[in-house]
């Protein structure tokens, strides 16, 4: 079995005051291991991307704890931990477009994270790096983001991840502001610098078409709640909660005789009966985890055998 | 047999930028049939969006029309002048639907009020009808609970909700072709499905003729009827939506379909097309697309292909169809699409 790189037990994320609290994140759990691309998807307001920012910490965890590598990163924790996880752990933006200072050349951009701890020789090697990697001209370094296409200005976003050398990439929505055919071209990047520098993935994204094709395993998100868990395939072939089954209807595919005659599931939160027989997150087969109660899980049980 | 509702015939786009001419659209030419659902799809930079925009008048003051005709009704639109001339054109006749319904209603405005202005306006309707009308299409849009919602503003509405009173707007003003520009690229699957749905019903219930302008194939083979493929100004393969899915013939064509990730195989590389889009300041010779074409011809670079009749209906420009070409494998995911019909579809 893999290590674990990153595990979530109980989160909980609130907003607002006393007066008005608003739950994101409901008691979440789940494991990412080492090497792995985890997908994370859910609509907006989901709690997606608040799952994103509590590891990275922009956002505080209001229960719970996250583990790195089997230390705790959630709550109060010495400044020299802060200062390793701030590298080891980066992100990367949706829109190319507005995630890059407009007023900063590229070569400052990309060694913002590096510019206290390294010479200005040593940024330079490695900034130019980091552009080779993404498949990019060393020579982009003196150039300003209104240069470059939406395509480019997402390398540059990730190659301001990669110089920092991260061991976890946290990757909100990288592609959804992009053309189909440079949507293609950030995927491959993507898995190719997976396999060179040994990186693990956190993929948030509302698209399951695109989740099927990078992750490993997936996690459906619904109102601040996991819903399910499990390897892609698995998810896609026996779908279990109603809110997973509706997602992958929605999915739409290049074929235009099967998508005319789709039949699209809504998907509707009363067909839960939670007032007397209270729903768990419980592993419904290995690896396979299900947001249910007790008769649901002895349908789904069914369901699979 | 259909009868055209508009009818463009080679129509030059230019823009003047920075000292430069851009010449956006290439001597494009297309008839939109009466009632008929078409898609036009392509990359950002293919011109898709001037193309539909220059029915409307609605594109940049730096831009013009160069030459060509763009009839509808017997009218030419391309030698309108004054915006008078143009209002009576938006809205009524020809109406869009924007991709941000974040950005395209007015945040001061109760949706009720903004509803009423285009009954109002365009079905000249007053009053209490007016303010019926309005409920109506409130409810034909899918929101419940019209009278309360009517007086809320747009804030209050999710993105989802905003894009169907958008729609409700455009369908207020009773045109008879409806532009849905990037209608969901904003919207999570779930609500994009929803919408879709929701823009076929209302094109069947008012008998409009929709065109649909978006980037990503997968999504319009649910709504088109007839699909138009753009890339770099000009219009490269036309046919109907089962023909250009299960039996594309032009290598962008073949580029799209195979970059989607619907597709792809796990673990394998993602079909990506190389290079970039072509400059549209200069000129281009022959196939705009030659340049990232794998298959192309030497012709490909010289002269620019006809349009090679694959069926009355289906249409693609590329030197590929002519009968002098060497005969070319296409690509495995794109014979795949057209054998997946054979065994699912019968």
């Amino acid at each position: 079995m893999a290590e674990k790189l990153l595990e979530i037990r109980h989160l909980s994320v609130r907003f607002g005051r006393r007066r008005k609290p608003f739950t994101a994140v409901d008691d979440v759990s789940f494991d990412i291991y080492r090497g792995e691309t985890f997908g994370l998807v859910g609509e907006s307001g989901s709690g997606k991307t608040t799952i994103g920012r509590a590891i990275i910490r922009v956002c505080q965890a209001s229960e719970g704890e996250i583990l790195y590598r089997g230390e705790r990163i959630s709550g109060k924790i010495p400044k020299s931990l802060d200062r390793a996880l701030t590298r080891k752990i980066q992100m990367i933006f949706q829109d190319p477009m507005a995630s890059l200072n407009e007023r900063a050349k590229v070569s400052y951009i990309v060694s913002e994270g590096i510019y206290r701890s390294d010479g200005k020789r040593e940024r330079a090697e490695k900034v130019s790096q980091a552009l080779r990697d993404v498949g990019l001209l060393p020579e982009f370094a003196g150039r300003f983001p209104h240069e470059f296409s939406g395509g480019q200005r997402q390398r540059i976003g990730i190659a301001r991840a990669l110089v920092m050398q991260p061991e976890f990439i946290i990757a909100d929505e990288p592609i959804s502001a992009l053309d189909v055919s440079i949507r293609a071209q950030v995927l491959n990047l993507l898995s190719d610098l997976q396999k060179e520098h040994a990186l693990t993935y956190l993929f948030i994204s509302h698209d399951l078409s695109v989740m099927r094709f990078i992750c490993d395993r997936i996690a459906v998100i619904h109102l601040g709640k996991i819903v399910e868990l499990a390897d892609t395939e698995t998810l896609f072939e026996h779908p279990l909660h109603p809110y997973t089954r509706a997602l992958l209807s929605a999915v739409p595919m290049p074929d235009p005789i099967g998508e005319k005659n789709k039949h699209l599931l809504v998907y509707d939160p009363s067909c839960h009966d939670y007032t007397t027989d209270k729903p768990a997150f419980v592993e419904i087969e290995p690896g396979h985890f299900v947001y249910a109660n007790q008769k649901e899980q002895n349908e789904y049980r069914e369901m699979l055998s | 047999m259909p009868e055209p509702i508009l009818s463009v015939r080679n129509l030059n786009v230019k823009f003047s930028l920075r000292g430069q001419t851009l010449h956006a659209i290439r001597d494009v030419s297309l008839d939109v049939m009466r009632g008929e659902s078409l898609a036009i799809v392509g990359e950002s930079g293919s011109g898709k969006s001037v193309f539909v925009k220059s029915f409307m008048g609605l594109n940049d003051k730096n831009g013009w029309i160069d030459s060509g005709e763009i009839l509808y009704e017997g009218k030419n639109l391309a030698a309108l002048k004054s915006e008078k001339e143009w209002g009576a054109i938006r809205g009524g006749e020809i109406a869009m639907v924007m991709q941000d319904p974040m950005t395209s209603l007015n945040p001061l405005m109760t949706i009720g009020a903004q509803i009423l202005e285009a009954i109002e306006l365009h079905q000249r309707l007053h009053g209490a009808e007016a303010k019926k009308a309005m409920l109506d299409i409130l409810r034909d849009v899918g929101i419940t609970d019209p009278e309360k919602r009517a007086r809320q503003y747009p804030h209050e509405f999710s993105g989802g909700m905003r894009q169907r009173v958008v729609i409700a707007v455009a369908v207020a003003c009773k045109p008879k072709i409806l532009i849905c520009d990037e209608p969901t690229t904003a919207l999570d699957v779930t609500i994009q499905a929803q919408i879709l749905k929701l823009i076929k019903n209302l094109i069947a219930k008012y008998h409009l003729t929709a065109i649909y302008i978006t980037h990503d194939l997968g999504v319009v083979a649910n709504v088109a009827e007839r699909i138009c493929v753009m890339y770099g100004g000009d219009i490269l393969e036309i046919g109907t939506a089962e023909e250009v899915f299960y039996d594309p013939q032009h290598p962008y064509t073949w580029a799209l379909l195979s970059s989607l990730p619907q597709l792809g195989v796990k673990g394998e590389k993602l079909f990506a097309i190389r290079g970039t889009p072509p400059n549209l300041f200069g000129e281009i010779k022959g196939d705009p697309f030659a340049p990232r074409n794998p298959y192309a011809l030497k012709i490909d670079y010289e002269e620019r292909p006809p349009f090679f009749e694959v069926s009355p209906t289906h249409k693609a420009r590329t030197w590929l169809l002519d009968p002098r070409a060497p005969k070319v494998e296409r690509p495995e995911i794109i014979r795949k699409l057209s054998e997946r019909r054979l065994t699912e579809h019968g």
